[in-house]
């Protein structure tokens, strides 16, 4: 069954449309990656899953439930961390950390002073003394220290550093080992890449492609890097190369995907001494996929 | 339905509480504090009953009926009446800003800051905030009901009994709870905090206006401010149900289409919307001088309508003083008989040194404005990006000086248009403004601490808006009620003269010029050598 079930769904506001009719759906137990270009509509979609905005068309449904009309039911069972946070600045982070976790309904004292100490927070500060990346640790903290099924996650380490972003790391394959899901919007794309199970790209307001990283890269290219035996001629010649170099026996390539399997059989006369193939890597695809959207701007 | 609009709003009660304990308690020892320590003095203050009749009739005339409300009941000028009709007024618009404040902060603001989005992601109702904030005043506002009555009641000074007690704190209870309730209908429709609380100021003010207007000329439309609810009660006289029952319909009908409006709207929006700013800075606001004037635009032109129309108020009201006084024997002995002015002249010292208090708290918000940007973190955005700290700083004090000059300009001029349209010729425009403008030296010493205060301990520059506070009180109300005159001695305003009755005299302005602008550099070096301070 789908943890995140969004059909069909607009937004806009006032005349300008935020979102055109996405589809989105999030299985049990899995990290799904939400990423996209700034303003393509992501926090847009996660406050409609979180029925804080109401969909001009469409459906969105968590646990099956409808996300505007059950909001209370479901948030029972999710835990949220905007990219943004801001809190009250009179009171101590240990206080808002108790605070959300018991509007969130769980009680989990020993998880919670775990987490505290991973993240190295002193829950004793008022949060008006708190830096970026502080509030950001209460955040966080409150949100796995809560017994949720769902964590929704928006830009959720901007602001941390390398070791805290590790910790977050951690703190995200735990979930998942437990059976939970996440929905993970991110510019981050390493991060994305080593958590996410899948991953949508949004952009202007359009989901443009979903699927699992993996099915992803064979929309693109690989890069190779060849050493034959003899010289290779016109290989430029051939459908599906960019970015030729030759140096003698040395080659660099990028090929389509679908062209693989040609290319390698042109090659193999030469005599291949030696091959180093890489996938793209996430941020590659992302560009391309963002590069997409301004050269039809220009057009 | 019900159920899940209102889901966790207990929760939220108790939440909301423990973030406003200690303003709630301040407020609670302000409140009671004075007007038990007034209430308990009064005794002393007017021994005989001939006291207190001489007191209501300098009280029972139009300028001051414009300011406090008209008297309950002139017959019988108990101690309670007395006490009711000089405090109640303006404790009531003290209760007004407190619930207007804590309404906005807790809706508004936490919803324009992302606060209530993190809320809303809990199981917690699409309402619940709203309701738990407005339920939170009214426990807020029915403990100043219930403390101000046993507090004054227990006084056991003659005539101020529990009754009427309980009477006097409801008055000041439904006042707060109607501007609570007022506020989360400005939080409908706008969509920014400084937009709320402005629309609810505004509201405060115009509610002051009509009802000063209304009590000297038509009683009954009077009704129509809410503020009048206050002192429409009579406590201590008459003790009426009405206004108490007037102002919970009204609360509960605004509430109830507040909650309405609520749920039809979005998450971060108001209904009214707002408008698009500019994609590229024009050239004035890369001054400090324009960046200055930008951020505070809205208020500048505000706060001088404002100022036109507290000159307009106070000239239609006090032109009507000498025919009053002319007709009342027992005030008529008051005014020394010697006197070659008119009574009307007479009154011109304290109604400039009014009018230059009020000019003084814009003045000082335009100021503190800086130090408000210094908090949140966006001078230090600035400062770094080559514009010196000093030349930001005259940014914001240059609109402060700017304003003062204006304000006199239009507050003469509003007093000088009506009160020559109810008596023609009879004010002069050029005493007027000089009556007005030697005021000056007052209301920049004032601005001076400001700058002292920023530049030496920023975080005392509340501490101005208590100084100014009392200020106002005992300039205005320290001859009526008799306070010891040592007390006048700490303002700037008492050093002034009172033009026409009093001659010009050089000595005081200068003092006040030159320790004006000792404050003024010295608060500069201060500020120039500090450290740019943030979240403090
Ligand atoms: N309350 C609102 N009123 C008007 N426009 C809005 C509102 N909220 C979002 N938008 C617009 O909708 C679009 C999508 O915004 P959204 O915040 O969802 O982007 P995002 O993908 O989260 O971007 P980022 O990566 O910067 O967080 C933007 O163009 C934004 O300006
Ligand atoms: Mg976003």
């Amino acid at each position: 069954m789908n943890v995140v079930e969004v059909k069909n769904v607009s937004k806009k506001f006032g005349k300008f449309t935020a979102l055109h009719k996405i589809d989105l759906s999030v299985k049990k137990g899995e990290v799904f990656g939400f990423i996209g270009p700034n303003g393509a509509g992501k926090s847009t979609t996660i406050r409609i899953l979180l029925g804080i905005l109401k969909p001009n068309s469409g459906y969105a449904k968590l646990f099956g439930m409808d996300a505007w009309k059950d909001a209370v039911e479901i948030h029972k069972r999710i835990s949220y961390v905007p990219g943004d946070v801001n809190l009250w600045p009179n009171l101590t982070g240990g206080e808002i950390i108790d605070l959300f976790m018991q509007l969130q309904g769980s009680n989990n004292k020993e998880k919670r002073d775990v987490l505290i100490q991973k993240f190295d927070l002193d829950p004793t500060k008022k949060c008006r003394t708190y830096s970026k990346g502080n509030r950001q640790k209460v955040a966080l903290i409150a949100a796995f220290a809560s017994d949720a099924d769902l964590y929704i996650l928006d830009e959720p380490t901007s602001g941390l550093d390398p070791l805290m972003e590790r910790i977050f790391q951690e703190c995200v394959e735990e979930i998942k080992e437990q059976g939970k899901s996440v929905l993970l919007s991110s510019h981050i794309l390493s991060e994305v890449e080593r958590l996410c199970d899948r991953v949508a790209i949004i952009r202007e307001g359009n989901i443009i492609e979903t699927g699992s990283i993996n099915q992803l890269r064979h929309l693109t290219q690989t890069i190779f890097k060849v050493e034959t035996v003899k010289e290779v001629r016109d290989l430029d010649k051939l459908d599906g190369i960019n970015d030729l170099l030759v140096e003698g026996k040395h080659l660099s390539f990028q090929v389509d995907n679908e062209n693989i399997e040609n290319i390698m059989a042109y090659l193999v006369p030469y005599g291949i001494k030696k091959i180093d193939s890489t996938p793209p890597t996430l941020e590659e695809l992302f560009m391309r996929h963002y590069e997409i959207s301004s050269d039809e701007k220009e057009v | 339905m019900f159920k899940k609009n209102f889901y966790g709003t207990c929760r939220l009660i108790r939440f909301n509480f423990r973030k406003d304990r200690l303003h709630i308690i301040f407020w609670f020892i302000a409140l009671v504090g004075i007007a038990v320590s007034y209430a308990y003095s009064y005794p002393s203050m007017f021994s005989s009953e001939a006291e207190r009749l001489i007191m209501a009739q300098t009280l029972n005339n139009p300028a001051m009926t414009a300011m406090l409300g008209p008297v309950s009941d002139p017959n019988n000028y108990s101690y309670g009446v007395l006490f009711s009709h000089e405090m109640l007024l303006f404790t009531a618009v003290a209760v007004a800003i407190m619930n207007i404040l804590f309404v906005a902060r807790h809706t508004r603001m936490d919803e324009e800051e992302g606060r209530l989005e993190m809320i809303r992601s809990f199981p917690v109702g699409r309402l619940s905030s709203l309701a738990s904030t407005l339920i939170e005043m009214l426990i807020i506002n029915i403990l100043i009901t219930l403390l101000h009555g046993i507090a004054l009641g227990s006084l056991g000074v003659e005539s101020i009994n529990f009754r009427g007690s309980f009477f006097y704190g409801a008055a000041l209870g439904i006042v707060g709870f109607t501007f609570a309730s007022i506020t989360s209908f400005c939080v409908q429709l706008m969509e920014n905090n400084r937009h709320t609380t402005g629309m609810a100021f505004g509201i405060l003010g115009f509610s002051f206006l009509l009802r000063a207007i209304t009590d000297i000329n038509a009683p009954k439309l009077s009704w129509l401010s809410p503020l009048s609810w206050s002192y429409k009660i009579e406590p201590y006289a008459h003790n009426k149900f009405l206004p108490i029952l007037i102002s919970i319909v009204f609360s509960l009908l605004l509430i109830s289409l507040s909650l309405y409006l609520n749920s039809l709207r979005d998450l971060g929006k108001g209904f009214i919307p707002q408008k698009k700013g500019r994609a590229y800075a024009s050239k004035t606001l890369v001054s400090p001088l324009g960046l200055a004037f930008r951020l505070q635009r809205t208020g500048f032109f505000t706060w001088i309508i404002v100022m036109f129309i507290f000159g307009l108020t106070f000239g239609s009201v006090f032109v009507d003083i000498d025919a009053f006084f002319k007709e009342n024997d027992v005030l008529a002995r008051l005014i020394p008989q010697d006197s070659e002015y008119k009574l009307t002249d007479q009154f011109i010292g304290l109604l400039m040194s009014i009018v230059s208090i009020m000019a003084t708290i814009p003045v000082l918000m335009f100021l503190l404005k800086l130090w408000q940007e210094e908090k949140s973190g966006r001078i230090e955005a600035l400062v770094s990006k080559s514009l010196s700290k000093q030349k930001l700083f005259f940014g914001f004090f240059s609109i402060s000086i700017i304003f003062i000059a204006i304000a006199s300009f239009v507050s003469v001029l509003g007093l000088y248009l009506s009160a020559n349209a109810v008596l023609p010729d009879s004010l002069e425009f050029g005493m007027l403004l000089k009556a007005n403008l030697v005021f000056i030296p007052s209301i920049t010493l004032i601005l001076s601490f400001g700058v002292f205060l920023i530049g030496y301990l920023p975080k005392l520059t509340g501490v101005l808006w208590g100084y100014l506070g009392y200020c106002f009180f005992v300039i205005f109300l320290g001859d009526m009620i008799q306070l010891p005159g040592w007390m006048k001695k700490f303002t700037p305003f008492d050093y002034i003269p009172k033009i026409p009755v009093e001659e010009i005299k050089a000595m005081p302005l200068v003092i006040l010029s030159i320790l004006s602008i000792g404050f003024t550099i010295l608060g500069i070096l201060c500020y120039r050598n500090r450290n740019l301070q943030q979240n403090a």
